[in-house]
């Protein structure tokens, strides 16, 4: 849980970080109480789009807000966790 | 080949606009959908195409992003592609950045193939609640 100071979306597939950080996602955040690891999931034209869309909406109202957010995340890498859940604390 | 750079400021400019209408002087022409320009370039402004196609969900978050930058007058990050000489440039990433200083650690729960939440460790500390004070005893 925490406040996010980055929030990114970018073209599909062009990914953000390295191996063995790297993610494979459309959308990153950073938090300011994990300033060394980063998040994200994908956001793309598949059965998940309606769900990430809202995950994201979530992540963007957060931001602007400064409230923080709550993620369940799966380990991806020492630094890298990949986003299954978006809560509002 | 195109340039990959990186520029932030703050919007000044955004438009959405028909597929095919395109941005810009016939020699520095975008084929774009989305346009923005940015404080910190005099001259010049960055799009994407916003298609109905695989992209399309990336390319939304990526002008909701400009949107809210634009209506909360924040600062926005965005790498783009522009070739030698020209102006105008692709724009692929979008980011909003705020520099923020954590107050308290983040709270980690680790969650098992159960699907049982467990909790965080701060969950066996003591209470760091002050004790009351004592009640003074009666006199006899």
């Amino acid at each position: 849980m925490g406040h996010i100071t980055f929030l990114r979306a970018h073209e599909v597939g062009s990914g953000f970080g390295k191996a063995p950080n790297f993610l494979d996602s459309e959308v990153i955040v950073e938090l300011a109480e994990e300033p060394l690891r980063a998040f994200g999931f994908q956001l793309r034209a598949d059965q998940n789009a309606p769900a990430r869309t809202d995950m994201f909406d979530i992540l963007r109202s957060a931001f602007i807000a400064g409230r923080p957010v709550r993620l369940d995340y799966v380990t991806t890498g020492p630094r890298a966790g990949e986003i299954i859940r978006v809560a509002n604390p | 080949m195109p340039n990959l750079l990186e520029k932030t400021g703050k919007i000044v400019f955004l438009r959405a606009h028909d597929l095919g209408t395109g941005f810009g002087p016939p020699n520095d022409q975008l084929d774009v959908e989305a346009v923005f320009c940015l404080n910190a370039i005099a001259e010049g402004a960055f799009g994407f195409q916003l298609r109905n196609d695989n992209n399309l969900p990336a390319r939304q978050a990526m002008f909701s992003l400009l949107r809210d930058a634009f209506v909360n007058n924040l600062p926005v990050t965005a790498d783009f592609l522009i070739d030698t000489g020209k102006k105008n440039g692709v724009a692929i990433r979008i980011a909003l950045i705020r520099s923020q200083v954590a107050a308290t650690p983040a709270v980690e729960s680790v969650q098992r193939i159960t699907g049982k939440v467990m909790p965080g460790p701060e969950a066996n500390a003591k209470s760091t609640t002050p004790r009351s004070k004592p009640k003074p005893r009666k006199a006899r």
